[in-house]
């Protein structure tokens, strides 16, 4: 039996629309810790991993751990059912193949039910190891989104290097080339609209823009993210959601022969 | 394929008729056995890679006469028809139009609708078969189209059923198929020049630029011949083909009308159509009240022609992508196309009568061949008797309006020698299609975000086949040159990828494409996999 009960049921949505263009099914695992997901795009290349704590459940009831096989289109069709301001229940029964969204209005005058049937997925779970990263970089994610989508129709792959000077976003494709330098800044009025840059070493990988694009979706939930690099390791992008988890996306660098010679 | 023995093929057709124990028995087992294994073929080609399996594509594919492949399609579609899709081609005299004899595709639902359109006796036979009936209608042949492609593209020495031609209907003995000289000759320097101008990033636009040029030539050459001999379109076609190119001797013209017409098609973009119009509501209101007649559209949309060589051209193309459109896909489609003409000449009103009717009167003659040439091996005397005789019909209505209006004079000429290149030789059009072939990856590519994902994976493959036979070396350069200069120049290496990438990008749609698209497409991608282990 699994009951998860989310007043902020937007926040459902909204992880829905993150990940949603990069895996199309993916299983949800519940445990007594939280809901989570971790899945590869079909290619193999990039990884996005859902962390939802319990904690930020308003109920939260997992009687043994389930992995629910979820095909995210059909997830996130529902979910658009759900007012913004609705409360998001899932429910699922032990051996059922059927997961239910119940939404209710803020006032409870509404209520409704979605059922969604359940699929076979082999996923391969990854484990991730916790790495030191060189570099570090704390940014609005706005900012990010921005320069992703720029660079993007410029270029199809996005060299990201950080030094002490700042981060450099830099691209080029047929049409020319395109750089963008974020200095740290930390003196701003809103915190969330400093740029941190934690460097241990310089680092400067390149990236496809394709899938940053795609780690952009994820915008909604969190004013800042956080894009952690590391040569030989793939960049993490990681928006927070609320308080209650974090969503990561890994990313694959583009392999440079290059990369060997840089200073 | 080529080789199979002739003699299988003819009892093939009997036994799929009766089945009965006519030959020897081993015979007899070998037919049945390759038609089982034709069906076979057919399914997994239909249903797991999603292709359109076309009578044409069938009959090329397996040696088989066209005959025969619509009689297996029809077998098979009675035996695993269920859940496919079936084009059917209709041909007869239409209701309105009795003189003319034209075919039309009509899928299963639309058939009896089609066939009320056609008078008295009239022919039904099975298209071709697919999954799904495509949105964009050029997927239908694309198939045969990559097919004839990599047929023709084989060395000159390599006796292929195109070259061969020998299920064509029609034969005459004293022309005398020549495999290593000519042929050769007249397609090797083609593709070279395509592969040198096709520089990686314009490839599209210098392609269809030179697309338009050959267009011009063709329209020249023939318009030349046109003139010496009006009423032979015989020697028109030989005039044009020794011009320019062998093979249309080689080749029965209506075998490849389709395909080279539709290449065309493929150079110009919906875009350029459109712009192509622009000029002329601006400028031909006044013209087009003087002339009404079916012509006017093309002095319409020639004029602006006058002004730059190059817009003609991309003119021309437009007038192409008409004909071509209208017959394979019936009224339907044609009307989308108009639309766009008709938006745009709203203001005046004698404007937007005429045009939309005198596409489809245009049309017509052409749709004829069209059709004619979607049963190509079909020897129908009466069919060319009619051929022959609609040209010069067409020719001298041209002619008399040209007289009317002589600003109009040269665009029509224009549009008289590719209406006439279309239809008595397309095999000219099968050179132009070489060239501008790369551009067709955008067709495809539309096409695949239409369906779902496995169909994404079909156009990979034509991309692949583009990628890796028409730009084998330029790739390979470009490879070569990456390596190079990688050591140094990260600009360089990137320009590279976004060459690779843009197709692939565009082509994958989405993460469908990323799995095969990103592996394929950037070597230098890495893999999660290697970061992280399974746990």
């Amino acid at each position: 039996m699994l009951e998860l009960r989310l007043v902020q049921g937007s926040l459902l949505k909204k992880v829905l629309e993150a990940v949603k263009d990069l895996v199309n099914d993916a299983n949800f695992d519940c445990s007594s810790t939280g809901f989570s997901l971790q899945a590869m795009d079909s290619s193999h290349v990039a990884l996005v991993s859902l962390l939802l704590r319990s904690e930020g459940f308003e109920h939260y009831r997992c009687d043994r751990n389930i992995s629910m096989g979820m095909n995210l289109g059909n997830m996130s069709k529902m979910l658009k059912c759900a007012g913004n301001d609705d409360i998001i229940t899932i429910k699922a029964d032990d051996g059922s193949d059927t997961v239910t969204f119940m939404f209710e209005s803020p006032t409870q005058d509404k209520i409704a039910d979605f059922e969604m049937k359940l699929m076979d997925i082999d996923s391969e779970h990854l484990g991730i190891p916790d790495a030191e990263y060189h570099s570090i970089v704390r940014m609005p994610s706005g900012e990010f989104s921005r320069i992703c989508k720029d660079l993007s129709s410029i270029g199809d792959t996005v060299v990201i290097s950080v030094t002490k000077e700042g981060v450099k976003f830099s691209t080029a494709g047929d049409i020319g080339t395109a750089n963008i330098v974020l200095r740290q800044n930390t003196t701003v009025d809103k915190p969330e609209d400093a740029i941190v840059i934690e460097m241990n070493e310089p680092v400067s990988l390149s990236f496809a823009l394709r899938y940053m694009n795609s780690f952009t979706k994820a915008t909604p939930l969190s004013e800042i993210v956080t894009i952690s690099l590391s040569s030989e390791l793939p960049v993490v992008v990681e928006y927070k959601v609320a308080e209650m988890g974090y969503i990561r996306y890994y990313l694959a660098p583009k392999i440079e022969e290059e990369e060997d010679t840089k200073p | 394929m080529a080789g199979k023995p002739a003699i299988a093929i003819a009892s093939l057709d009997e036994k799929k008729r009766k089945y009965l124990p006519t030959k020897s028995q081993k015979s007899e087992k070998m037919t049945l056995t390759h038609t089982l294994n034709v069906l076979d073929e057919i399914e997994s080609l239909v249903s797991d890679q999603l292709q359109v399996v076309s009578f044409k594509w069938l009959s090329r594919n397996f040696s088989l006469s066209s005959n025969t492949a619509k009689r297996l399609l029809k077998d098979f579609v009675e035996k695993h028809g269920k859940g496919l899709e079936v084009v059917y081609i209709v041909s007869g005299c239409l209701k309105n139009g009795p003189s003319n004899y034209s075919a039309k595709l009509a899928s299963s639902t639309e058939l009896p609708e089609v066939e009320k359109e056609f008078n008295g006796k009239y022919s039904v036979h099975i298209y071709s078969v697919q999954a799904s009936v495509p949105m964009d209608p050029a997927a239908i042949w694309n198939a045969e189209f990559v097919q004839a492609e990599d047929l023709s593209r084989q060395p000159s020495a390599t006796d292929n059923c195109l070259r061969g031609n020998r299920f064509c209907g029609i034969s005459n003995s004293f022309v005398k198929r020549n495999i290593e000289g000519t042929t050769g000759n007249v397609t090797a320097p083609r593709t070279e020049s395509v592969r040198t101008n096709a520089a990686p990033a314009q490839k599209g636009t210098v392609l269809s630029n030179q697309g338009k040029r050959f267009q011009h030539s063709n329209a020249n050459v023939s318009h030349q011949a046109k003139n010496e001999n009006n009423t032979a379109p015989a020697q028109n076609q030989s005039a044009k083909s020794s011009s320019d190119n062998e093979r249309s001797l080689l080749v029965p013209p209506n075998k490849k009308n389709g395909l080279g017409e539709k290449s065309v098609s493929g150079t110009g973009g919906l875009l350029k159509n459109m712009w192509g119009r622009v000029p002329v509501k601006t400028e031909d209101e006044s013209a087009k009240v003087e002339v009404k007649i079916h012509i006017n559209d093309h002095s319409e949309v020639q004029k602006p022609s006058h002004d730059a060589d190059n817009k003609g051209g991309s003119e021309d193309e437009n007038q192409d992508v008409n004909f071509k459109r209208a017959p394979k896909h019936e009224n339907r489609k044609r009307k989308v196309i108009l639309d766009f003409s008709d938006e745009e000449y709203e203001d005046a009103d004698v404007i937007s009568l005429a045009s939309p009717s005198s596409p489809k009167v245009n049309s017509r003659p052409d749709g004829k061949f069209n059709s004619e040439d979607s049963c190509p091996e079909k020897p129908d005397a009466g069919v060319s008797q009619e051929i022959t005789f609609d040209e010069p019909e067409i020719r001298e209505e041209d002619r008399e309006k040209t007289a009317v209006d002589a600003s109009t004079t040269l665009p029509m000429e224009k549009i008289q020698a590719i209406g006439s290149e279309a239809e008595v030789n397309p095999s000219k059009r099968r050179i132009i299609e070489a060239p501008s072939s790369p551009k067709r990856k955008k067709m495809l590519k539309s096409r695949i975000d239409d369906r779902g994902r496995e169909v994404t994976e079909v156009v990979w493959e034509v991309t692949d086949t583009k990628v890796k036979k028409e730009e084998d070396t330029e790739t390979s350069k470009k490879l070569n040159d990456g390596k190079n200069a990688n050591g140094v120049n990260r600009a360089v290496a990137q320009k590279k990828s976004p060459a690779i990438g843009n197709a692939a990008a565009t082509n994958a749609g989405g993460k469908a494409g990323s799995k095969k698209g990103g592996n394929i497409k950037d070597p230098k991608q890495g893999n999660i996999m290697s970061f992280f282990k399974k746990v």
